[in-house]
């Protein structure tokens, strides 16, 4: 009964949605697979050439002086791109599966949780490639990669807590799997990702704050650090991501354990 | 091997929402909270299944039964009360429920079996039993979508009795597949029961009920009604039910009535032992069916013609007019025809009947109402209530002892 048997006894159903995730999604499309690789990419290529080429964004060239506005594109789009899909797919994953929640019991974090775990997937092959790639551009970020894993895991965190939320919410009000549409795009553009955070440096106060206070930003400029810049990220960046990643889970663990028992009645 | 259940002081409340509102915008606007009824669908239940034991639980619709096992399954929580669960459960509330329409037969056999509760492994082990079982073996490999609903049923039923549970909750899903999968199903459940498996199970099947559980849990209106050996809980039920559908003599159920007209029929009574319309109708004892009639348009050689059927549906008898030697040039007027029985040989129970009156070749109806009149066979002097009918018979014992 208890939660942690709970979690133990779930390892298989967990696994079984996740494939389930994996194989259904993109059955039946010619490209497969590829698709979660072309998302990203597609939207890359629109980003540069209206912000490197047509806007003629300047990029300060960083620690080795590489210059690429794709590279630096991709290394905060991927993680964002994890986080907008958790929060979007996430709401649907319960009201998806009204007729598993009625019939059986099962532990339900397994539903919102699979759902990002897919994406995940998707995003680590992303980010293979894209380690790929900026060694091809000769971004030596080898003095940093050891930190990758903590920033990984702020992201995971953060990702996981925002869906057990927004499928809960979306239980209750289905206005909620719309509403995550516009909030990630509001959250988007207010989040360093197509431009650095120096440009918001240059605006002054009180939007640096601000813009420090969003936990994606620390997160995002957290992977820009490791993987773009070569150096290790500050301090601050770290902790906060990591903090608000977790307090994020917790609100979103609690909230979820404690209107489970009424799932089958809502859905 | 059997684990056991216990439930104590059991109630169950669900909000009857009014006009519930399902987005913000509603709920901006509406500034007052939102109103609802509250229903209790379990009143302080309380009972125990011991290892072993097959329990069932018995009631009219909307009693409770399918709330209580959901219950059971941790699939709902009750407001009150405490519910003790030893040993590993798997709940049958729905064959082939999260069935992926996208994944292949074998795909959504790892899936359901994993949902279901059981290890990868154990999957694996029990994949070649489950596929047998379900006779999917050609299509284990095509995506389930292309599934029919035969087939469907057969895998997800497949699964679910394979899974092996110390306690086994059935939600009337044995009544699946066709025939010999119905067989395969019962011998399962046979298994399950002697290798000491805990069972509850929900039926409207009295004589199942009756037949396969040790006790049995009477609900009415969310309560406990009776909790006893099954044969005698059912006995209570039956009683219960006959009593209640006296008060609503006349009401017409299920099925509908058609035909042309030229003859009606205006009233159709059921008589029992007495021989008085709406009198109890007892196993064994006399019992009439009275159908008045009106002429529209004068008809030649009609046919009076009664149908018996179970509660489930099963056609059980036909009785017409011209079987029992009656016949009339010229129908008008008005009237009585009546079918008198004097040894009824229905076993305790539900039935459904038809009455119709229609032309001598049977191809047209003047007015048939189908399947409208509902009646229950109370327990009599014979003791039989297990099967359809009561057979008829003389029993007869030759003994010879050497000495």
């Amino acid at each position: 009964m208890g939660t942690v048997t709970d979690i133990l006894d779930s390892r298989d159903v967990l696994r079984n949605l996740l494939l389930r995730e994996l194989k259904s999604s993109y059955k039946g499309s010619v490209l497969g697979f590829m698709w979660s690789l072309l998302n990203p990419l597609v939207t890359m290529a629109i980003f540069t050439v209206v912000f490197s080429v047509v806007l003629q964004v300047q990029l300060p060239p960083n620690a080795q002086g590489v210059r690429s506005f794709p590279a630096f594109l991709l290394v905060g789009l991927l993680p964002w791109s994890l986080i907008s899909l958790s929060m979007s797919a996430g709401a649907t994953s319960l009201v998806a599966n009204g007729n598993l929640i009625r019939k059986v019991y099962f532990f339900r974090v397994t539903l919102p949780a699979s759902v990002v775990l897919a994406n995940a997937v998707n995003f680590l092959v992303g980010m293979g490639l894209l380690l790929v790639f900026l060694v091809v551009l000769g971004v030596d970020f080898w003095s940093s990669i050891w930190l990758l894993p903590v920033p990984l895991l702020a992201l995971l965190m953060l990702s996981l807590g925002l869906a057990l939320l927004t499928s809960v919410a979306n239980l209750y009000y289905r206005d909620i799997q719309y509403l995550v549409g516009l909030v990630t795009m509001a959250w988007f553009y207010a989040t360093p990702i197509i431009y650095p955070l120096g440009f918001v440096e240059r605006v002054g106060e009180p939007w640096l704050t601000l813009y420090r206070l969003n936990p994606a930003t620390a997160l995002i400029e957290t992977f820009r650090a490791i993987l773009y810049d070569g150096r290790l990220p500050g301090a601050q960046d770290l902790l906060w991501s990591l903090g608000t990643a977790l307090a994020v889970l917790a609100v979103g663990w609690l909230v979820f354990r404690r209107a489970e028992p009424h799932f089958a009645e809502e859905v | 091997m059997g684990g056991a259940v216990t439930v104590e002081g059991v109630s169950k409340k669900f909000r009857l929402f009014h006009e519930r509102p399902r987005s913000l915008k509603e709920v901006v606007t509406r500034r007052r909270r939102r109103s609802f009824d509250e229903f209790w669908a379990l009143r302080d239940v309380t009972f125990s299944v011991d290892p072993g034991e097959t329990v069932g639980l018995i009631g009219p619709n909307g009693s409770g039964k399918s709330t209580l096992l959901k219950c059971l399954a941790r699939i709902l929580r009750p407001e009150k009360g405490r519910i003790e669960v030893q040993g590993k459960l798997s709940a049958l509330l729905e064959v082939g429920a999260g069935f992926h329409p996208e994944l292949t037969g074998r795909e959504n056999v790892f899936l359901n079996g994993a949902i279901l509760g059981l290890s990868r492994p154990e999957v694996r082990d029990r994949f070649d039993e489950i596929v047998e079982f379900a006779g999917l073996e050609r299509f284990i490999d095509t995506p389930v979508k292309g599934y029919s609903s035969g087939m469907y049923v057969r895998l997800g039923f497949a699964i679910a009795v394979n899974v092996r549970p110390d306690i086994l909750l059935v939600d009337e899903v044995l009544a699946v597949g066709d025939e010999e999968f119905q067989r395969k199903c019962m011998a399962k459940f046979e298994e399950l029961r002697s290798t000491g498996r805990t069972v509850v199970l929900v039926s409207h099947a009295l004589g199942t009920v009756g037949d396969l559980c040790d006790r049995a849990v009477f609900l009415r209106e969310g309560r406990v009604a009776d909790l006893g050996p099954a044969r005698s809980v059912v006995d209570t039920y039956l009683r219960d039910v006959g009593d209640t559908s006296k008060r609503e003599e006349g009401l017409s159920l299920a099925g509908h009535r058609y035909g042309s007209r030229e003859v009606e029929l205006t009233r159709i009574e059921l008589c029992g032992a007495d021989g008085r319309a709406g009198s109890p109708i007892v196993a064994g004892a006399p019992m009439a069916v009275r159908m008045h009639w009106r002429v529209n348009t004068p008809v030649a050689d009609p046919l009076f013609h009664v149908d018996l059927f179970t509660g489930t549906g099963v056609h059980l008898v036909a009785s017409t007019s011209a079987m029992g030697g009656v016949h009339v040039e010229r129908l008008e007027g008005e009237g009585v025809a009546e079918l008198r029985v004097d040894d009824l040989l229905l076993v305790p129970g539900e039935y459904l009947l038809s009455a119709a009156v229609h032309d001598p070749g049977g191809g047209r109806d003047y007015d048939h109402h189908d399947r409208t009149h509902a009646f229950t066979v109370h327990p009599g002097d014979p003791l039989e209530r297990l099967g359809l009918l009561r057979l008829p018979g003389r029993w007869q014992l030759v003994q010879r002892v050497r000495s």
